[in-house]
C-alpha cells in the first residue's frame, strides 16, 4: 500500500530524537527572538544558521522552518503587553491588543493572538502540504526558457513591490545579481570580477553576506540610534473577572469568520513572492473592521482586531514556501533563508524536490504542524511570563552579543578570516542600504537566484538558432513575462496615484 | 533640505561608482570566440547596463529638488552621529578581526565585548568585566569545544587549547 507522503514525513521526523528536539528547540527560540522587539525573525534565522552545518539535513531545516513559524507569533507578546511589536507584521496586533492588556484583560488578548495565530498556520500549512506538490507536477514540465521567464518575473515583482521606488528596488535587485556573480561561472568555470584577489575566487559566501546585510547592519542603526530602555515595561495587573483572562467559547465562535477571513487573506497574500506578512496582516485588519458589526471598537480592545491580524500573520508562514518548493523562487526573506540551508545541505529547492527529497520535505511539513501545536501550548499558558522575562533583559546588553555574535557566525562556515571582513563590509552595505530605503530582501533573493537566472538564461539561448525568439515561441514564458510587466505598471500607477493624493491633500491647519 | 531627494542623489552616485568599479574590470573575463549565444560576459554587461540606467534616473529624478533646496547635502548632526557612533564600530569591528588574527578568540573577544558593551551605554563593573567574561568563555565553549571550529593558530601569540576543549567534548561524548 502506498504511504501518504505526509504520514511518511512525520515517520520521518520521529524516527530519531535529533529533529524533534530541534524542531521543539526552534520553536521555543523562535518565540523569545520574536518576542525581543528589534530582533526580526530573518536576524535570528541568520545567525542560526551557522549551528546548522553540524545538524543532519531534515534537523537543520526543521530548526531554521520552526525558528521563522514561532517567531510570527511571539512578535504578538510583546505588541500586546508592551506597545512594543517583536517583529514588523505585528505592528498591527499592537493597535487592539495593548488596549486590551491596559482594560486587565492581556490573558484574553494573547489566548487570542495565540488560537488565531495556530488556526492559520495550520491552514496555511495544509495548503502548503497538499498544494504544493500539484504545483510541482506541472512546473517539473518547464524546460530553461520557462524558468528564464519565472525569473524575470520574480526579480521584477520583488523589485517593485517591495519598497516604495520602483528604482531603488531595480537597483537592489541588480546589486544583489552583480554581487552573486563574483568568482567562477557555473557555466564556464571562468572567473569573473575577482578583482585579483585569490580569496573570491570561490564567490561570496552567503552566510558572511546574510549576517551583515540583516544583523551587523540593524547593530549599527541601533548604535546609532542610541538604544535605551524605552517605554514602561511593567506589565498592567490583570484582571480579577476569569472571564476577562481567558477566550469564553461563545468570544471564540464570534470571531471564528474573522479568523477564516483573515486567514484566506494571509494564505493569499503570503503566497505571492515579495508581498510580506505586513501587507497582509494590515489587508486583514482593515477588511475585518469593514465587515464587522461594531467597527467602532477597533483600536480601542476588541480581540477581533486581535484575532484578525494574529491569524493573516501565521497564514503567510506556510504559504510563503509554496513559491520555493514549486518554482525554486524564494518569494521572501524567511524563504530566502530557507533556500539557502537547503543548498548548504545539497538539496536544491524547486518542482524536483519532491522527486529528490520528497522524505525529507514532507518531514519538514511534519516539523511545521509539530511547531504549531507546541507554540499554541506554550503560547496559551506561558505568553505573560515569556513578557515578563523579555522585559529583564536590557535592549542595551542585546545588541553587543548580536555585535558579537556575528562574527563567529560568519567564521563557522568555511573556518576563514576572509569572511568576516565579508560580514563586516557587508555590515556597512547594509547599514547604508537601510539609510537610503533600499531593500535589502530584494538583494539577498536576487543574490540566491541569480546563478539560476542566468543558466536559465543562457541555456535557452542555446536551444534555439532565433535567439531571444525562442521566448516567443513558449506561451507560458510569455505569461510570466507579461505578468511581470504587468506588476511593474500597476505599482508605477499606484505610486503616481499615492504621490498625487500627497500633493492634493490640504494643508494642515495652523 | 530634501532628505529623499539627498539620499537619492547620494545613492545614486554611489551606484554608479560601484557600476563602474566592476565595469573596469568586465574585460578581463575570458571569452571563447567559438562560443555561440550568450557568453559569460553578456549577462554582466546586461546588469550593469541596467544599473547604469536605473543610477542615472535616480540622480535625475534627484536634481530639481536638490537645485530648489539650493543644493543642502547634508545635516551636521546627522554626520556626527554616523562619525562618533557608527563608523567607530565598524572600526572596532576591524581591530577585533585583526586581532584574533594575532592573538586568537578568546582575548580579542573579551575587549571587543566590553567595548560593544561601553558602546552601548553598559557602565559598570558587572557589565563591563563579569559578561565580556562570560560572553568570551561561552562562545569559545559553545563554538570551538562543541561544534570543533578550528582556531588558527595567532601570528603574535599562539597557543594550544586542547588541554580546555578535549576535556568538553569527552564529557559530551562528542568524538
Amino acid at each position: 500500500m502506498t504511504e501518504i507522503p505526509i504520514v511518511q514525513g512525520f515517520g520521518m521526523l520521529f524516527s530519531s530524537w535529533e529533529p524533534v528536539f530541534f524542531a521543539l528547540l526552534g520553536t521555543l527560540i523562535g518565540i523569545l527572538a520574536g518576542a525581543i522587539p528589534g530582533l526580526t525573525a530573518s536576524a535570528i534565522i541568520s545567525l542560526m544558521i551557522p549551528i546548522t552545518f553540524y545538524m543532519d539535513t531534515l534537523s537543520a531545516l526543521a530548526f531554521i522552518y520552526t525558528i521563522s513559524k514561532s517567531a510570527s507569533f511571539g512578535g504578538s507578546i510583546p505588541a500586546i503587553l508592551f506597545n512594543t511589536p517583536g517583529t514588523p507584521q505585528a505592528s498591527a496586533t499592537q493597535l487592539d491588543g495593548y488596549p486590551l492588556t491596559r482594560q486587565g484583560k492581556q490573558s484574553k488578548a494573547l489566548r487570542t493572538a495565540v488560537i488565531a495565530s495556530a488556526i492559520g498556520d495550520t491552514f496555511s500549512e495544509l495548503l502548503l502540504i497538499f498544494g504544493a506538490i500539484f504545483i510541482a507536477f506541472y512546473a517539473l514540465k518547464m524546460g530553461p526558457p520557462e524558468y528564464a521567464a519565472v525569473y524575470f518575473c520574480a526579480f521584477v515583482i520583488i523589485s517593485s513591490v517591495i519598497g516604495s521606488s520602483i528604482a531603488k528596488g531595480m537597483i537592489s535587485t541588480l546589486l544583489g545579481i552583480l554581487f552573486a556573480m563574483i568568482g567562477y561561472d557555473s557555466i564556464t568555470a571562468e572567473q569573473r570580477y575577482t578583482f585579483g584577489y585569490d580569496r573570491l575566487e570561490d564567490g561570496l559566501s552567503f552566510v558572511p553576506v546574510l549576517l551583515g546585510l540583516f544583523v551587523m547592519s540593524e547593530v549599527l542603526i541601533q548604535v546609532e540610534n542610541r538604544i535605551a530602555i524605552k517605554g514602561d515595561t511593567s506589565i498592567a495587573p490583570p484582571s480579577r473577572n476569569p472571564e476577562d483572562n481567558r477566550l469564553t467559547w461563545p468570544e471564540f465562535k464570534s470571531i471564528l469568520p474573522t479568523i477564516a477571513r483573515s486567514t484566506g487573506y494571509g494564505t493569499v497574500i503570503g503566497a505571492l513572492p515579495g508581498i510580506g506578512a505586513t501587507v497582509a496582516v494590515f489587508v486583514a485588519y482593515s477588511e475585518a473592521r469593514r465587515a464587522s458589526k461594531h467597527p467602532e471598537r477597533f483600536g480601542k480592545g476588541t480581540i477581533e482586531g486581535v484575532a484578525a491580524c494574529e491569524a493573516a500573520n501565521n497564514a503567510t508562514s506556510g504559504a510563503n514556501i509554496i513559491p520555493l518548493l514549486t518554482l525554486g523562487i524564494p518569494g521572501s526573506t524567511v524563504a530566502a533563508l530557507l533556500s539557502g540551508v537547503m543548498l548548504i545541505h545539497g538539496i536544491t529547492a524547486g518542482p524536483q524536490v519532491f522527486q529528490t527529497h520528497g522524505p525529507t520535505v514532507f518531514g519538514l511539513f511534519a516539523a511545521g504542524l509539530l511547531c504549531i501545536a507546541t507554540y499554541l501550548v506554550v503560547g496559551y499558558w506561558g505568553s505573560v511570563a515569556i513578557g515578563r522575562l523579555i522585559a529583564m533583559v536590557p535592549a542595551q546588553l542585546v545588541y553587543p552579543f548580536i555585535f558579537i555574535t556575528c562574527f563567529v557566525a560568519a567564521f563557522a562556515l568555511r573556518q576563514t578570516m576572509s569572511d568576516l571582513a565579508v560580514m563586516l563590509v557587508f555590515g556597512f552595505v547594509g547599514y547604508g542600504m537601510k539609510k537610503f530605503d533600499f531593500s535589502i530582501p530584494a538583494f539577498i533573493i536576487a543574490f540566491i537566484l541569480a546563478e539560476g537566472a542566468e543558466q536559465a538564461l543562457r541555456q535557452s539561448m542555446m536551444l534555439s538558432d532565433n535567439g531571444a525568439l525562442v521566448f516567443l515561441e513558449r506561451p507560458i514564458a510569455l505569461a510570466f513575462f507579461a505578468l511581470g510587466i504587468l506588476t511593474v505598471v500597476m505599482r508605477m500607477r499606484q505610486l503616481r496615484r499615492h504621490s498625487a493624493a500627497l500633493r492634493d491633500a490640504p494643508a494642515p491647519a495652523d | 533640505m530634501d532628505k529623499t531627494a539627498r539620499n537619492d542623489a547620494i545613492s545614486g552616485v554611489l551606484v554608479l561608482l560601484v557600476t563602474g568599479a566592476f565595469a573596469s574590470v568586465t574585460g578581463d573575463i575570458y571569452v571563447d570566440p567559438l562560443d555561440p549565444g550568450f557568453s559569460s560576459v553578456d549577462f554582466p554587461i546586461m546588469v550593469l547596463s541596467l544599473l547604469t540606467a536605473f543610477s542615472l534616473t535616480l540622480i535625475g529624478k534627484s536634481i530639481p529638488a536638490l537645485w530648489r533646496s539650493g543644493w543642502k547635502l547634508y545635516e551636521p548632526d546627522e554626520a556626527s552621529l554616523i562619525l562618533k557612533f557608527v563608523v567607530p564600530l565598524v572600526l572596532v569591528g576591524g581591530v577585533y578581526i585583526a586581532l584574533m588574527t594575532m592573538f586568537q578568540y578568546p582575548l580579542p573577544t573579551f575587549l571587543a565585548t566590553v567595548v560593544a558593551l561601553v558602546m552601548f551605554d553598559n557602565r559598570g563593573w558587572t557589565r563591563l568585566l563579569v559578561i565580556p567574561l562570560i560572553a568570551a568563555l561561552g562562545y569559545y565553549i559553545v563554538f570551538y569545544a562543541l561544534l570543533g571550529l578550528h582556531e588558527p593558530p595567532g601570528t603574535v601569540w599562539a597557543y594550544e587549547t586542547r588541554w580546555f576543549t578535549e576535556p568538553i567534548r569527552d564529557f559530551f561524548g562528542i568524538g
